[in-house]
C-alpha cells in the first residue's frame, strides 16, 4: 500500500515536472527574444551615442574652433599690449598665487 | 442474400493473408532498416544538416575602446559601419541587378565583373566595406539576390593629423598597426564573444545561449592634451612651411612627472584617410629620427662642471679670438666674445667656452652624465619604433672628439630624449620616464643631478631668453622662460653638408617653477633664416603662451613689484 501511494506520488511529480519544464523552456524563449531586442536597442543607442560624440569631437576640434572663431565670429587672440595682468602677490594672497 | 452469406462465408485462400502480412512486415522492416541505417551511419551528417538550418553561431563583436586625452576628450573612437557582401553563387549569375548596385554604392560594373570572376566558386565576397548604416540600409531595401550586410566598426580620429603619429591607426579589421593603437592593442580590442541562436523557418530568433561572453575593449586615458596637441601641430606646421624645411618635430612634457602633453611631427598624415598612409609620412620623427643636438647640449656640459665643484657660474673662460685650434680642428664662435663667465658661455652659446670647460674634465665624466640623463638609451615611452640615439663609448678619446662632445657634436639624440633631459633640469635633477599614460604606476624617477646645480643652470638658461641672449624670440609675456637654442650642421652621407642645418630650441616655463618642458626641432630649413633662435624659438613662445593660459599658471610679477612687496624668492 505504501509502495503504491509512493509510486503514484512519483508519477504525478514526474508529470508535473515535465509540464513545468515545457513551461520554463517557453518562458526562456520569450525572455531570450526580449533580451535580444533589448541588446539590439542598446547597440543602436550606443551607435547613436558614439556618432554624436564623434560629431561633437569633430566640431570642437581645436583647429575648427580656431577657424570658426577667427573667420565667422571675427575673434582674435589679444596681443600683449591689449592684456592687463592683475598679480596676486604671494605676500598678499598666500603662497599659492591663486585664490 | 444476407442469410446465405452468413451461412456460407466467402472462402479465401490462405496465401492472400500471408502475402498481405508479409508485405506489411517487409514495409515495416524496410522502414526500421532505413531508420537503423540512418541512425547508425548518417547520424552525424544529418544532425549537422538540421543544425545548419536552424542553429547559427553568431559572433558578438567586441567594441574597441576609445583613446581619450587627459580631460576625457576623444582622440580615437569607433563608430558602427555596415559592409556589403555578396554570395557569388546567387549574386553573380544575375547581372541585371549589377547596375542598380553599382549606382547605389558607387562602384563600377567592371570591378563587379572581375570580382565575380575571381570569387565565382565561393560563397562569400566583399562588395564594399564601411558604409554609413543609413546608406547601407538602402541597398538592403532594394532586395538584390545574394547581397547582405555585415556590421563592422571603423575608427575615427576627431583630432585628425595633429595627433596621428602618437595615436597611430588600425587596419580595416581594427587591429592596431602603429602608435598607441598598436602598443595597447589587447587593452583596447577586448575579445569577441560567441552566441548560438535557434531560428524558426522565417528566420526569427526563438532561442539562444551565450557560448562565450563578449569582453568589450577598455578606454585608454592618455596624458595628451588635445588643445596643446593641435596648437603645437599647427604652429610647427606653419614654421616648417614658412621656412621651407623638410621636417619638424616637437615634444611637450609636464615638468614635474614627465607626462607627455603633446608629440607632433611634420610631414603629417590624416589618420581618417587611408590613401595617405605612406611610409615617410607615418614616421613619428620625435622618437625615430635622432640628430646631433649641438648647443642645446651645452647646459649639461656646464652642469657636469658645476657638479664637480671646481667651477662656479662666475668662473671666467677665455674665448678670444673667436676661434680655437684643437688637434686638427678649428672650433669657432659666431663672434669674438672675449672673456666670458660660465653663465656667459651658455647665454652667448660659445662653442669655444663649452669645449674648454669640457676639456678640463676627463671625457668619460661628461659621457657618463649624458648617459645618466638618458641619452643613448630608449626612454621607454609606450610607443614602438623608438630610437636610442647614439652615444659612443670610446676607449680612446681623440682631442677633437672630446672637445666636440662639450658642445653637442659626435652623438645624436631624439627630440623626446632632449625633452626628457630638459625635464631633468626643470625638475631639480629628478629624471622621469616620459609616459603617455595617466597615473602610470610604473613611472620611476631617479636623481641624476643635484637640485643646487640644476637651479644654477636654470638661472643661466633664463638669461638666454632675454634681449642679450640668443633666444629672445622664445619669451612669453608675463612669464619667465628658460631655454637654449641649437643650430647644427646636418650630416648627409656621413659628412657635414654645406648650408644644411637643423634648428632647435629646448626650454621650459615658468623659469622659477617650471610646469612645461618643450622641444622644437626644424629640420633642413631652406629659407633665409636657419638659426634655432630665429625659427624654432617662436614656435615655443606661441605654444607656451597659450599653454600657460590654458592651465591657469599664475603669471610672474615683474621685478619692480616683487621688490615693492619684498617677496623673497631666490629663484625669481
Amino acid at each position: 500500500m505504501v509502495m503504491r501511494s509512493g509510486m503514484i506520488i512519483l508519477i504525478v511529480a514526474v508529470v508535473l515536472s515535465a509540464l513545468a519544464l515545457v513551461q520554463v523552456r517557453f518562458q526562456n524563449r520569450v525572455a531570450f527574444v526580449e533580451l535580444q531586442k533589448a541588446i539590439q536597442e542598446r547597440d543602436l543607442l550606443h551607435n547613436h551615442w558614439e556618432a554624436l560624440l564623434l560629431e561633437e569631437g569633430t566640431w570642437t576640434a581645436p583647429g575648427i574652433l580656431e577657424v570658426t572663431a577667427q573667420q565667422q565670429l571675427g575673434m582674435i587672440f589679444p596681443a600683449a599690449a591689449d592684456m592687463k595682468t592683475v598679480y596676486l602677490l604671494p605676500s598678499l594672497s598666500g603662497s599659492s598665487g591663486l585664490p | 442474400m444476407s442469410r446465405r452469406s452468413r451461412q456460407q462465408p466467402v472462402k479465401t485462400h490462405p496465401f492472400r493473408h500471408w502475402s498481405v502480412a508479409l508485405l506489411v512486415m517487409a514495409g515495416l522492416g524496410g522502414l526500421f532498416w532505413r531508420a537503423a541505417i540512418l541512425q547508425a551511419t548518417e547520424r552525424a551528417h544529418l544532425e549537422e544538416e538540421g543544425r545548419a538550418r536552424f542553429i547559427r553561431d553568431v559572433p558578438d563583436l567586441a567594441l574597441r575602446g576609445r583613446i581619450l586625452d587627459r580631460h576625457g576628450e576623444p582622440l580615437a573612437m569607433s563608430t558602427a559601419v555596415d559592409s556589403v557582401w555578396a554570395d557569388p553563387k546567387l549574386f553573380c549569375r544575375d547581372n541585371q541587378k549589377w547596375g542598380l548596385l553599382s549606382k547605389q554604392i558607387g562602384i563600377d560594373l567592371e570591378t563587379i565583373r572581375s570580382r565575380c570572376e575571381q570569387y565565382g566558386g565561393r560563397r562569400f565576397m566583399w562588395i564594399r566595406r564601411h558604409l554609413r548604416p543609413s546608406q547601407a540600409a538602402k541597398i538592403l531595401d532594394s532586395n538584390i539576390p545574394g547581397i547582405a550586410l555585415r556590421r563592422e566598426y571603423r575608427r575615427f580620429y576627431p583630432s585628425g593629423a595633429a595627433s596621428s603619429h602618437v595615436l597611430g591607426f588600425t587596419d580595416i579589421d581594427e587591429v592596431g598597426q602603429e602608435g598607441l593603437e598598436k602598443s595597447f592593442q589587447d587593452y583596447l580590442a577586448g575579445r569577441d564573444g560567441l552566441k548560438r541562436l535557434w531560428r524558426d523557418r522565417s528566420g526569427r530568433i526563438i532561442d539562444g545561449m551565450e557560448i562565450d561572453r563578449v569582453v568589450h575593449g577598455r578606454d585608454l586615458v592618455t596624458t595628451l592634451d588635445i588643445r596643446l596637441q593641435s596648437l603645437l601641430h599647427s604652429e610647427l606646421s606653419r614654421a616648417v612651411s614658412e621656412h621651407q624645411a623638410s621636417a619638424g618635430m616637437a615634444v611637450m612634457l609636464e615638468a614635474q612627472n614627465g607626462e607627455v602633453l603633446a608629440i607632433t611631427n611634420y610631414p603629417k598624415f590624416n589618420p581618417n584617410n587611408r590613401a595617405e598612409f605612406k611610409g615617410p609620412l607615418l614616421r613619428n620623427r620625435s622618437l625615430t629620427d635622432p640628430f646631433e643636438p649641438g648647443s642645446t647640449m651645452k647646459p649639461f656640459t656646464i652642469a657636469m662642471a658645476l657638479s664637480s665643484g671646481e667651477l662656479t657660474p662666475e668662473t671666467l673662460i677665455e674665448t678670444s679670438p673667436g676661434w680655437w685650434r684643437v688637434g686638427n680642428k678649428t672650433i669657432s664662435d659666431v663672434h669674438d666674445y672675449g672673456t666670458l663667465s660660465v653663465s656667459g658661455v651658455v647665454v652667448k652659446s660659445s662653442n669655444i667656452g663649452a669645449a674648454k670647460i669640457a676639456m678640463q674634465f676627463p671625457p668619460e665624466e661628461l659621457r657618463e652624465l649624458l648617459a645618466k640623463i638618458g641619452f643613448g638609451s630608449r626612454t621607454g615611452i609606450e610607443l614602438s619604433g623608438e630610437s636610442a640615439g647614439r652615444l659612443p663609448k670610446r676607449r680612446q678619446w681623440r682631442l677633437t672628439e672630446h672637445a666636440t662632445l662639450g658642445y653637442g657634436y659626435g652623438f645624436s639624440v631624439t627630440a623626446l630624449q632632449l625633452a626628457q633631459a630638459y625635464q631633468v633640469l626643470a625638475n631639480d635633477g629628478l629624471r622621469f620616464q616620459p609616459t603617455l599614460i595617466s597615473q602610470n604606476q610604473n613611472a620611476r624617477s631617479k636623481q641624476v643631478l643635484s637640485a643646487e646645480v640644476t637651479r644654477e643652470v636654470r638661472a643661466m638658461l633664463r638669461q638666454v631668453v632675454t634681449p642679450e641672449g640668443t633666444a629672445r624670440r622664445a619669451r612669453v609675456v608675463n612669464y619667465a622662460v628658460a631655454g637654449k637654442t641649437g643650430t647644427t650642421k646636418k650630416i648627409i652621407d656621413g659628412q657635414y653638408a654645406d648650408r644644411r642645418y637643423i634648428a632647435s630650441f629646448a626650454g621650459f616655463a615658468p623659469a622659477n617653477k617650471p610646469r612645461f618642458v618643450m622641444v622644437v626641432v626644424i629640420d633642413d630649413p631652406k629659407g633665409e633664416h636657419y638659426y634655432g633662435g630665429r625659427i624654432a624659438a617662436p614656435v615655443f613662445s606661441k605654444v607656451m603662451t597659450r599653454a600657460l593660459h590654458l592651465f591657469n599658471v599664475p603669471p610672474q610679477p615683474p621685478l619692480s613689484l616683487q621688490q615693492t612687496y619684498e617677496v623673497v624668492d631666490a629663484s625669481y
